[in-house]
């Protein structure tokens, strides 16, 4: 277990922009992270990196087996960008542009490891190469303005990747490029961690990004935690209303996509019919200068408007571990019904629970 | 829709009748855009759009999609007369809007609106509600203002608070609900959902629909989203460094992309189903989309291409009709 999170809070003076979360991180695993605009989900990897200055970060974040709530900046500048990284959305803001490319690299890597210029610059080279870039040791040489947005986010990851890290958090990494763009750093973001067993933390907004390349998926709402589950169950069997109506909201590129899906009106796979009504989930997103009490879905939730129960409004609902039915015990090719591989005890590595926080799951409106 | 021989009645591409939604009952397009041109700078200019030609039938979306800098933004613009093209016409209504000066433009510019990307940019920060709704020529009252806004979704307790007080989804229906006070025919939407949360896209999505149908209005939709525009438009457009490189009906484009730059491009898409993405096929481009200050000889698109051979290097290729009748696409060896 290279991370394990639990209950996370930070405060800032204005509000708490990440409410009580938490989840396990192995090596050579992909957790992501969805959400919405304000729902906490950069807040929380900012805190894990220890970035936050003015907030008020509590509960646990263990890193290989340390403390690092509460450690000091010192301890935490030794680990940022040795042993975990980050790579952001916009590379142009995040590389300075009075620097070539290959010192900012190398300048990571001299930092924590000692190394000498020399060596430091042959490995900027090294990773140059290791993410893609044509004619490495020449535009190492050159400055980040000369490098266009898809080359510019290899430059991040290859200066991330430069000290061999253990953990790669990755924010919204390709919400600023073409799409594709996005299919190429999607890859490399892949290929690496195979090649190198990393944990890597992706933060999305992007339920397709999510899809292709997270084993498993916490979604975040107004700072909380409302679903947690491998990747299948959140896209096969989704149980919070929440994760339901992003799914059922968003217009889908197949129309074969709602093949095989479970139940379309729980918000399975299913997406809508084109130039049909997209399910829109009413409302916006909760402010968190004055969050809505108990559930801060209630609000928008077609459940609590179907069925209201007074715990939705009185109570924060508990994240509960959900042990149904809905195990998925193999992946059938989409069109020819044939199984791939099983998945399960020996197939596919066990994974986490599913978990979800609603007070309604389970009683109604629940998928079967 | 199908099984019509491919006519052009005025010889120019990207106007195949057949693949326009109710093509028999309304004979005229309602906006044609013929070789429209966009050269930035005078000597070795940047060709931003590079001879685009189509036409938008009264009440129908055609999508018009493509990469950054692929000059679907810049096509947009032309057509509102934001920017003065360099070359080719802007025929809406039978008349060529292309040279009108700002006078005999003014009727134009109340059927031709458009829907920009950031609401919050393109709303004045100083002005409430009610006055960016009646436009600077103050075209409504405040009852046509609230019947507006109504209409999209806002009330009457909207029309005297300012910009910063609404949420991104709220101020995209405040400059929708602009865009609507001169009666359009015609809304030119630049990227209207992409600067909003996947749960407001949705509602944004479906205002523009009902409102299509109540009014009858025709949307150039301009978007780099390939599912939203699936889901909006009858007919798409797909743009490739200032050219259109494939156009048809929806169902012809997506289903069978003969494009390979539409091919690539569908396939980049992450579709929000694991299962599907664990076994689809998956197109991955190599390189970036080439600059429009530096344009690659022959098809631009061949420096990326898997199939391209010694004639695409040479010669760029025709927008031609391809297959029955729904589709034109500009590629020596579509497929």
């Amino acid at each position: 277990m290279i991370l394990r999170v639990r209950d996370l809070r930070v405060a800032f003076p204005a509000g708490t922009a990440v409410d009580g979360i938490g989840f396990d991180l192995d090596r050579g695993r992909t957790l992501g992270v969805v959400g919405e605009s304000g729902s906490g989900k950069s807040v929380s990897s900012l805190a894990i990196m220890g970035l936050h200055r003015e907030a008020a970060v509590s509960g646990s974040i263990v890193f290989d087996g340390e403390e690092l709530v509460g450690a000091p900046a010192s301890r935490l500048r030794e680990l940022r960008g040795r042993r975990m990284a980050m790579v952001f959305q916009d590379p142009l803001s995040s590389l300075h542009p009075f620097y070539t490319v290959g010192e900012q690299i190398a300048e990571a890597y001299r930092l924590h490891l000692r190394a000498s210029r020399r060596v430091a610059r042959e490995r900027a080279v090294e990773m140059l190469a290791e993410v893609g870039i044509p004619e490495p040791r020449r535009r190492a040489g050159e400055h980040p303005h000369r490098f266009s947005g898809g080359m510019r986010q290899r430059v991040m990851i290859a200066m991330a990747l430069s000290c061999e890290p253990d953990l790669l958090i990755a924010d919204e990494p390709t919400t600023a490029l073409d799409v594709t763009v996005q299919a190429q750093i999607l890859e490399l973001i892949k290929r690496i961690q195979q090649d190198r067993g990393i944990a890597v933390m992706l933060i999305t907004h992007d339920l397709g990004v999510v899809a292709r390349v997270a084993d498993e998926v916490l979604v975040m709402y107004g700072g909380r935690t409302v679903e947690h589950a491998p990747v299948r169950e959140i896209f096969r069997a989704p149980r919070h209303p929440y994760t339901q109506g992003l799914l059922a909201s968003a217009p889908r590129l197949t129309a074969g996509s709602a093949e095989g899906s479970p139940d379309p009106a729980a918000g399975g796979a299913a997406g809508p019919a084109a130039g049909g009504r997209l399910r829109a989930i009413p409302g916006s997103p909760p402010s968190l200068l004055a969050p809505p009490p108990g559930c801060r879905f209630h609000p928008r939730c077609a459940r609590y408007a179907a069925t209201p129960e007074d715990a939705c409004v009185t109570e924060a609902p508990e994240l509960r571990e959900f042990r149904g039915p809905l195990e998925i015990h193999e992946i059938r090719e989409i069109h020819t019904g044939r199984a791939l591989r099983p998945v399960g005890p020996e197939g596919a590595p066990a994974g986490p629970v599913h978990r979800t926080a609603c007070h309604l799951t389970g009683t109604l409106g629940g998928p079967r | 829709m199908t099984g019509a021989p491919p006519t052009r009645p005025d010889g120019a591409p990207g106007t195949v009748p057949d693949a326009a939604p109710d093509a028999g009952r309304r004979s005229t397009p309602l906006l044609s855009v013929r070789d429209l041109r966009m050269t930035f700078g005078k000597r070795n200019g940047v060709r931003a759009v590079d001879g685009v030609t189509f036409d938008v039938w009264p009440g129908e979306t055609l999508g018009l999609v493509g990469e950054s800098g692929c000059g679907k933004s810049t096509t947009g613009r032309m057509i509102v007369r934001l920017l003065e093209p360099t070359g080719g016409t802007v025929v809406f209504d039978g008349r060529d809007i292309t040279r009108l000066g700002p006078r005999d433009m003014r009727p134009f510019r109340r059927d031709i609106q458009m829907i920009f990307q950031d609401p919050f940019a393109s709303l004045n920060p100083r002005q409430t509600v009610e006055r960016i709704v009646s436009g600077p020529t103050r075209l409504l009252d405040r009852r046509g203002v609230i019947e507006l806004l109504e209409m999209v979704g806002l009330g009457a307790e909207h029309a005297d608070r300012y910009p910063h007080e609404f949420s991104g989804g709220q101020a995209q229906r405040i400059g929708i609900a602009r865009a609507l006070a001169s009666r359009p025919r015609l809304i030119v939407c630049d990227e209207p959902v992409s600067a909003l949360d996947v749960s407001i896209q949705a509602q944004i999505v479906n205002l523009l629909a009902d409102l299509q149908r109540e009014l009858d209005l025709a949307y150039l939709f301009i978007a780099h989203d390939l599912s939203v525009v699936r889901h909006v438009c009858d007919r798409v457009a797909v743009m490739y460094l200032g050219r259109v490189v494939e156009i048809g009906s929806r169902d012809a484009v997506y289903t069978a992309p003969a494009h390979p730059y539409t091919r690539a491009l569908l396939s980049a898409v992450p579709v929000p189903d694991p299962e599907v993405e664990l076994v689809r096929e998956r197109i991955v481009l190599p390189g970036d989309p080439p600059s429009p200050a530096d344009p690659p000889p022959g098809c631009s698109f061949n420096p990326r291409c898997a199939m391209a051979r010694d004639v695409c290097r040479a010669e760029a290729p025709p927008l031609e009709i391809h297959g029955p009748g729904e589709r034109e696409v500009a590629c020596h060896f579509a497929g």
